[in-house]
Formats: C-alpha cells, sequence, structure tokens
C-alpha cells in the first residue's frame, strides 16, 4: 500500500502546533497502514523505544518502509493509536501496588471501547504487548466492569470461559495432538496404581 | 503468536490486574467459573478501599463492609473469615481498616469465656502466626465499653511497616494510651486523629507528622514542646503539624517560644481573637505557621513565600477571611485592651462542663488484665472451652459470597 492511499488516524488538526512534527508509519499485520505522531508514540514504551533505536529522520519515515507490528490486525491497532493521539503528552502513572489502584474511564475511553468483547480482548492483548499503561489500566477496567451482578454462569458467557470438562478436553486433545502414546501411558500408569502397584517400572 | 479474542487469550499478568480490578462479589463469582480462574483469584491481591469490621451483637452478629472499587458489599456470614481471607495474600492493599465494636461491654468479657466475633478474630490471627500480618495505612478503632485491653488486642494485630494513621474514635483512658504508646505500630505511626478527648501526653506524640487531638489539659510548655519538635526536625514537609482543642484555659504567656520570639502578633475578628505567628524551619522554603485561638492551637508547615495562604489552604475547615495585619490592629483597638494577650476564656467553663460529663471515668470500675497478643509461638487451643480455631472455623468464605446461577439469568 503506498504511503499517500494510507488510512491516516483521525487527528484533531487544531490541537497540533505550527511547528514540524515527525510522523511515523506503522503497518499491521493485514498491511493496513498507520501514520502516527511522535508524541503519540510516547504511550507506548514498546514502540517509542523501537523508534528510538531505529533513529530516523523524517526523510527515512517517508523513504524506508512502514515498521511492521505482526501481531497486531489494523482494525485493533487503528484503536490503539486513536488512543494514542488523543491522550499524548499526557503523563504515564506508575504503580508502585502501595495504594489501591483506582482507574475512571474517560469519556473518550468508553466510547472507543463501545465494541464487542471479542476486539475488547484483543485491545488489551495489544495494549499489553505495546506496553501502554493506562491503555491497559482502563481497558482492564472495561473487563472488570463487566463483571459486575453477574453470576459465574453469565460470567462465563461474557468472558467466554470453558468450564472444567471443556478444560480437560482440551488439555487431553493437546497433549495427543503432541505425543499419540501418552494417552496409552497415562492409562496404564492408573490401571497399576488401582492394582496397588508402587512403582510404576 | 496472535491475540486470541477470550478471556484465555491475554496474558495472565494482564488477568491479574483486571481481578484485581473486579469488584469483592464478583471475584469470587469468576472463583467458581474454573479451576485456572480459582488459582487466578487465589493468586491475586485484594485491591481495597475500606474494611469495616463491626461487631453489634457480642455473641454472634458481627458484619465486614468491604468498598472496592466504589462498590460497598455487606458480609454477614464468615465476616472473619473474610477479614483472614483478605490478608492472606501478602501483596494485598486496604487503605483503611475500621473496628467497630458497638456490642454492650459487659457481655463481651473474656474471664467470662464467651467466643466473641472479635475475640474470634483476634485468636484466628495469633493462630496464623507471625507471619500473618494485617497490612493497611489507616485504622479506625471504636470500640465501646470498659473492655479497653481490646484496643491493646487489636492495635499489635496491625503491621506496625505499612501503618501510618491512627483514628480514636472514642475516649480513652490514659493508662490504656500509654501501653499503646509503648507498641510498635504507635511508635511507627505518623498520623494519629482524635475528635474525643484524650488524656494524652505531649511526649508519646512528637514523632508524629499530623496530629489532630482533643486534649484533655495541655500546658504552655506541651505547645512550647510540639512546636519546637517540629521546627527542629529534619525531614519536615509542607502538611506537617497539628490541629489540637483543649479542654483547659491556656495563657499565652506560659507559651515560652511564643514570648521569645514574637511580642504581639495578635488578630481580631468581630469578637474572635486569635493568635498567630511563624517560626523558622529546618528546611529554608518553609515555615511553621502557629495559630492560638480560644479554641484551638493549629500549626502546620507552610511554603515561607506565601505561609498565610498555604495555612489556610492545608486547613480548609476554616473559612473566614485571612486579615491582613494593620488591618487587625485597629479591630483589635476597637474591641479589646491593650496588652491583654490571654486566649478568650468566657465560653471555656461551659465546654469543659459539657464534655467531660458524657466522658467516662474508666477507674470506676476497678482495674483490668491486660492480656498482650503473642506472636511468638503457636497456640493450638484457642481457650479451653473453645475448639481449635482451625477446626472450629472452617475456612471457606467463598461459601457465604457465592450465588448460584439461576436458569433464567442466563
Amino acid at each position: 500500500m503506498s504511503v499517500e492511499n494510507a488510512p491516516v488516524v483521525d487527528v484533531d488538526e487544531a490541537a497540533i502546533p505550527v511547528e514540524k512534527k515527525m510522523y511515523y508509519r506503522f503497518e499491521s499485520n493485514d498491511k493496513k497502514e498507520f501514520r502516527v505522531s511522535e508524541l503519540a508514540i510516547q504511550q507506548s514504551e514498546t514502540l517509542n523505544r523501537l523508534v528510538e533505536a531505529m533513529g530516523y529522520t523524517s526523510e527515512d519515515v517517508e523513504n524506508k518502509p512502514a515498521i511492521a507490528i505482526e501481531n497486531i490486525d489494523g482494525k485493533t491497532l487503528k484503536l490503539v493509536f486513536q488512543w494514542c493521539e488523543h491522550h499524548k503528552g499526557e503523563a504515564i502513572p506508575v504503580d508502585d501496588g502501595s495504594v489501591p489502584k483506582i482507574v475512571e474511564i474517560p469519556e473518550f475511553d468508553a466510547k472507543l471501547m463501545d465494541i464487542d468483547n471479542g476486539l475488547l480482548f484483543k485491545l488489551i492483548w495489544a495494549a499489553d504487548y505495546l506496553n501502554i499503561v493506562q491503555l491497559l489500566n482502563v481497558s482492564c477496567k472495561k473487563v472488570a466492569n463487566m463483571a459486575q451482578g453477574k453470576t459465574p454462569a453469565q460470567l462465563r458467557r461474557v468472558y467466554l470461559l470453558p468450564s472444567d470438562e471443556e478444560d480437560e478436553a482440551a488439555k487431553r486433545a493437546a497433549q495427543e495432538a503432541q505425543d499419540p502414546r501418552a494417552r496409552e501411558v497415562e492409562e496404564e500408569f492408573e490401571e497399576r496404581k488401582r492394582q496397588g502397584g508402587n512403582s510404576f517400572f | 503468536m496472535l491475540a486470541q479474542p477470550t478471556w484465555q487469550g491475554i496474558p495472565v499478568e494482564v488477568k491479574k490486574d483486571i481481578v484485581e480490578l473486579l469488584d469483592y462479589k464478583s471475584r469470587f463469582r469468576l472463583r467458581v467459573c474454573s479451576k485456572i480462574d480459582k488459582a487466578l483469584v487465589d493468586g491475586s491481591p485484594f485491591h481495597i478501599s475500606q474494611i469495616l469490621f463491626h461487631v453489634t451483637d457480642p455473641f454472634a452478629y458481627c458484619f465486614l463492609l468491604v468498598t472496592n472499587q466504589g462498590i460497598e458489599v455487606r458480609i454477614t456470614t464468615n465476616a472473619v473469615e473474610h477479614f483472614v481471607n483478605i490478608f492472606m495474600q501478602k501483596r494485598s492493599v486496604v487503605a483503611e481498616v475500621k473496628i467497630v465494636c458497638s456490642a454492650q461491654s459487659w457481655l463481651i468479657n473474656r474471664t467470662k469465656e464467651v467466643d466473641t466475633p472479635l475475640i474470634r478474630l483476634i485468636d484466628m490471627i495469633e493462630l496464623l502466626g507471625p507471619n500473618f500480618k494485617t497490612r493497611t495505612r489507616k485504622i479506625d478503632l471504636f470500640i465501646r465499653g470498659m473492655e479497653e485491653y481490646y484496643y491493646l488486642e487489636v492495635l499489635q494485630l496491625f503491621d506496625p511497616k505499612f501503618l501510618e494513621s491512627i483514628t480514636l474514635s472514642r475516649g480513652i483512658s490514659r493508662g490504656t494510651l500509654e501501653k499503646m504508646t509503648e507498641f510498635d505500630v504507635w511508635k511507627s505511626a505518623k498520623e494519629l486523629h482524635s475528635q474525643f478527648v484524650q488524656n494524652i501526653s505531649v511526649d508519646w506524640i512528637l514523632h508524629m507528622e499530623k496530629i489532630v487531638v482533643f486534649f484533655e489539659k495541655i500546658t504552655g510548655k506541651d505547645v512550647d514542646k510540639l512546636i519546637k519538635s517540629f521546627i527542629t526536625r529534619k525531614d519536615i514537609e509542607r502538611g506537617f503539624g497539628f490541629q489540637l482543642r483543649h479542654g483547659n484555659t491556656l495563657s499565652l504567656r506560659k507559651i515560652p517560644c511564643l514570648n521569645e520570639l514574637n511580642k504581639d502578633r495578635r488578630r481580631t475578628r468581630r469578637n474572635y481573637v486569635y493568635y498567630t505567628q511563624h517560626f523558622p524551619t529546618t528546611n529554608k522554603e518553609l515555615f511553621f505557621f502557629v495559630k492560638i485561638s480560644n479554641q484551638t492551637i493549629t500549626g502546620s508547615a507552610c511554603c515561607a513565600s506565601n505561609y498565610i495562604e498555604d495555612f489556610y489552604s492545608c486547613h480548609p475547615r476554616y473559612h473566614g477571611p485571612v486579615l491582613d495585619i494593620r488591618e487587625c490592629d485597629q479591630r483589635q483597638r476597637t474591641f479589646f485592651k491593650q496588652g491583654h494577650i490571654v486566649c478568650a476564656e468566657r465560653r471555656q467553663r461551659v465546654r469543659e462542663q459539657a464534655v467531660f460529663d458524657n466522658y467516662g471515668d474508666y477507674s470506676q470500675y476497678g482495674s483490668y488484665s491486660i492480656r498482650p497478643v503473642n506472636f511468638t509461638e503457636k497456640k493450638d487451643v484457642v481457650n479451653k472451652h473453645s475448639e481449635p480455631a482451625a477446626q472450629a472455623i472452617p475456612f471457606n468464605p467463598d461459601a457465604s459470597l457465592y450465588i448460584p446461577s439461576s436458569p433464567s439469568a442466563v
């Protein structure tokens, strides 16, 4: 995808000062390209370190290929960069664990996270991967709020939680796929145990 | 690895963050969803704003009010177990713990061997051994009646490394207070709050950073000692200070440091007279500003550049105007005679009478035994008439909070 055709994240034009700023280009795993300001990138510790290590000039940004983020799809990355642009320049919170964490979801973030559960979990994963502390806090809070007043059965449905039986079946299937003999050995072990043998061998 | 759009797809550390943000009830409901989530919830510390342990009936009834993420949960069964369970996690943080025992005091008597909730809580924590720590920043104690040794026992339950503030919501006898000052919890506390009359010595609170106390009696030398302790301490910061109310008449002439440094800084506002003075501190950027009125003595470390404004911002209760000294002097001449520097006395007698009538004299009930809490060795039996706590109390806090889902709800 060329630079001209790349979807650009909505940025409040009035908020941008007159001086020239550098915009980095990033590419998601489904080849969608985004232009993000240098200040917005500072919200992500991972990306900030990456661009610092690369040491790109403004010519490099235009001429070299976009920085690929292979673990995150375009839809999620768009949300992430929208959040970063809105909160650029804000202080990054430091949690030392000494006081109970009180997280409040701002109005913009609440609107941004008004999405389906699948995308919300992807957003959390992306915020964790890119190390965006405040986005991770608000998205975790959003997920925590979803649990309020729910019964365990409702929670299973909201969080798509597998039951113990499903967990064990999945574990067994994974084990069998890895080693077909493992189940036979396990059954043999159980049989010997029932017979009262002290040792398998 | 690509993100899986489910709960299972997110990293365990993030799941723990989410569990810490859950309200108290939701934690327990997530806990019973599956074995994996049970382990996750059990391994995540609690981050709780406030816990209220309230004993209303001496024999059985008590409840625990847990406020977390702005949501209050009232637990009436297994309250003691829930209290202990919160602190079982080593990294659990509770901002404030309130212990209110409003049951009739003569019924809560250890000598009668009645297993009350408060005794059960103390015994259970004792049983868990020295490694168990009740970590909180602030405690608020309201224990009614003459069984004051509960203050001593309860105070020993808290970890002195974490505790910063002690609030006494009831008047305590001098003997009990003196014993409380011997504990590490008291020695390491940075704040003391008590709106109730306390027969307390200034020497017991000189190490604290913020003091709000109603003294039964205070002398000029005590005030002097307190002011000097603040202006000479090396670690003084903005906001350090005290607000003392006193039940006796206090003459400014008897406060040596005031007479040494400042001769005439009286201010008036209508019929209200107060005396202010600022002292230099070890930090050049801070002044220690003292205001003495007919009701209270207030001192606070304020920014040197604008110490008067800063003082009133530290004490927002005062809503009156900050008067200019010249203006004050003019008003002073109008309403008060020159050289009359005694704090207002006329309301003092009425106040003293009103307060001390309600304040019980604990000595009339005779002496009581102090039972120090022993953390050094574990006990097998709580007392000779009760079963061992581990057997008597099923440690299953989940039982009270688990609510089975109805088919219609899903």
